[in-house]
């Protein structure tokens, strides 16, 4: 997105204190990446037990037991078919791809509507200390994940 | 709050009709306020999105959102989201601008967007909550009544009769020739999954039509009326989890699933109902000349965070 058209004034309103950057163009954009977003699932339908290709509930338990929770991934990974491959590939893929166009938006609702973007440093810094503590609580719990999924059987 | 701190970095505020008001790092206090507030709701929203992760890849068979949730309709909310974001921020900026009646008309479309917005959630609570019932069902109720077969007087005696009806094609033999859709229930029940074509790999076997997942539905609750060691209870329950079906409803509690799904949707709508009502009494102490441009802007805040919120818990429970 071209950053002179995001933060070129709007027609209209001219005067007041506030920056104001072309809402409108943000909207637009918000409004293309919500459609990118919601035409990924349909486009790459995955179907039924497909959607779990790589949970537990396709591995060997006995896998588990014996050799632990990335032996048993290796081994379901290598008895899939091509067609089964596609498909967790696809998943996986689709997830980045939503994480990405989530993030993007996101973003711009806060720098151009929240005003972030102009509102000084001081408050971005405010604003980056629960950020960061967000990202990681996400890290954090990340091992539980992969802790629970044995105890799943 | 008529002095200005002598700081080379602290500035005053109009409110919009006259008053200043004394600047920490920048910022108006009742912003900075408002910004201290969000960061709270921030950490909220961690924890319940932190949890939500675990649980869900925590959790073997998770169902694909797209076969149970209103994806398109949804869908449609976030776009009415957004589009109120817009007039939120276009009521500020006409307020800014000193033309109060352009600012009060778009405060009025943002009141409009986010009543809306709830009132759709609603509607989709209710259709999970309670699924209404199929073509199917009345068909079953209509040969109960003609069998003179009553709910009230033997429950059990009538639904497995009804049941039976449904999966031995019996007495349905007309109805079922006019209604594909009754074909295809019955190709669900006797194979488990719709039918499709023997060249198709299965990446690209048939989901469940709607029709047949709420058919499916009513005949698993029909099935459950069995006795516990009925050979066609089992089969029908077999069938119902492997299509993800929830006989009794998308209910809160019933698993991972739809727990996270209404708590996380759930206190997001709260958050959206609360911002319809402050957003009222700031159009209303507006419309007075009892509030400014700065009450404008600090609950345009709230309300674009409400927004930002909402951009990701439907990526992660709709799309993902």
């Amino acid at each position: 997105m071209s950053t002179a058209a995001a933060t070129s004034h709007a027609a209209a309103p001219a005067a007041g204190h506030s920056h104001h950057p072309n809402y409108i163009a943000i909207f637009i954009w918000l409004v293309i990446l919500t459609v990118i977003e919601v035409s990924i699932p349909e486009l790459v339908h995955i179907n039924g037990k497909g959607h779990d290709r790589l949970t537990p509930s396709v591995l060997a338990p006995t896998a588990f037991q014996e050799e632990g929770v990335d032996e048993a991934v290796k081994q379901a990974a290598a008895s899939m078919a091509p067609s089964e491959r596609f498909q967790a590939a696809g998943w996986a893929m689709r997830i980045g791809v939503l994480s990405v166009l989530a993030i993007i938006k996101a973003a711009l609702v806060g720098a151009f509507f929240m005003h972030l973007r102009f509102d000084g440093w001081k408050l971005n810094f405010i604003l980056a200390m629960p950020t960061a503590l967000f990202v990681f609580i996400i890290i954090m719990l990340a091992p539980d994940i992969a802790v629970d999924w044995p105890q799943l059987y | 709050m008529s002095t200005a701190i002598p700081h080379h970095s602290a500035v005053t505020h109009d409110h919009g009709h006259g008053e200043t008001e004394p600047a920490a790092i920048g910022l108006p206090n009742v912003k900075l306020c408002m910004w201290l507030f969000l960061v709270s709701e921030v950490m909220f929203f961690a924890g319940l999105i932190g949890s939500y992760i675990v649980i869900r890849f925590g959790t073997a068979g998770w169902p694909n959102p797209y076969d149970i949730l209103a994806v398109r309709i949804t869908a449609f909310n976030t776009f009415l989201l957004i589009c109120s974001s817009v007039t939120m921020v276009k009521a500020f900026q006409w307020s800014d601008a000193g033309d109060r009646g352009r600012a009060k008309k778009y405060l009025l479309a943002t009141i409009l967007g986010g009543a809306t917005f709830v009132g759709i959630q609603v509607y989709e609570y209710r259709h999970l909550l309670h699924a209404p019932s199929t073509a199917l069902f009345h068909v079953v109720e209509h040969e109960m009544e003609k069998r003179g077969l009553h709910a009230g007087e033997s429950e059990s005696h009538a639904a497995a009769e009804a049941s039976r009806i449904v999966l031995a094609s019996t007495g349905l033999s007309q109805v079922e020739q006019q209604n594909e859709q009754l074909l295809r229930l019955h190709e669900v029940l006797a194979t488990g999954r719709p039918k499709v074509k023997k060249t198709a790999p299965p990446s690209q076997q048939a989901p469940l039509r709607e029709w047949d997942r709420r058919a499916l539905e009513e005949t698993i609750k029909l099935a459950a009326l069995f006795p516990e060691d009925d050979p066609f209870r089992a089969k029908i329950s077999k069938i119902g989890k492997h299509h993800n079906i929830y006989p009794e409803g998308f209910v809160p509690g019933r698993d991972n699933f739809t727990s996270t799904f209404y708590i996380m949707t759930g206190f997001h709508g709260f958050h959206v109902a609360g911002g319809v009502v402050a957003l009222l009494v700031i159009l209303a102490f507006y419309a007075l000349g009892r509030a400014g441009t700065m009450a404008i802007e600090v609950v345009g805040l709230y309300w674009h965070f409400v927004d930002l919120v909402w951009i990701i818990l439907f990526t992660i429970v709709y799309l993902m």
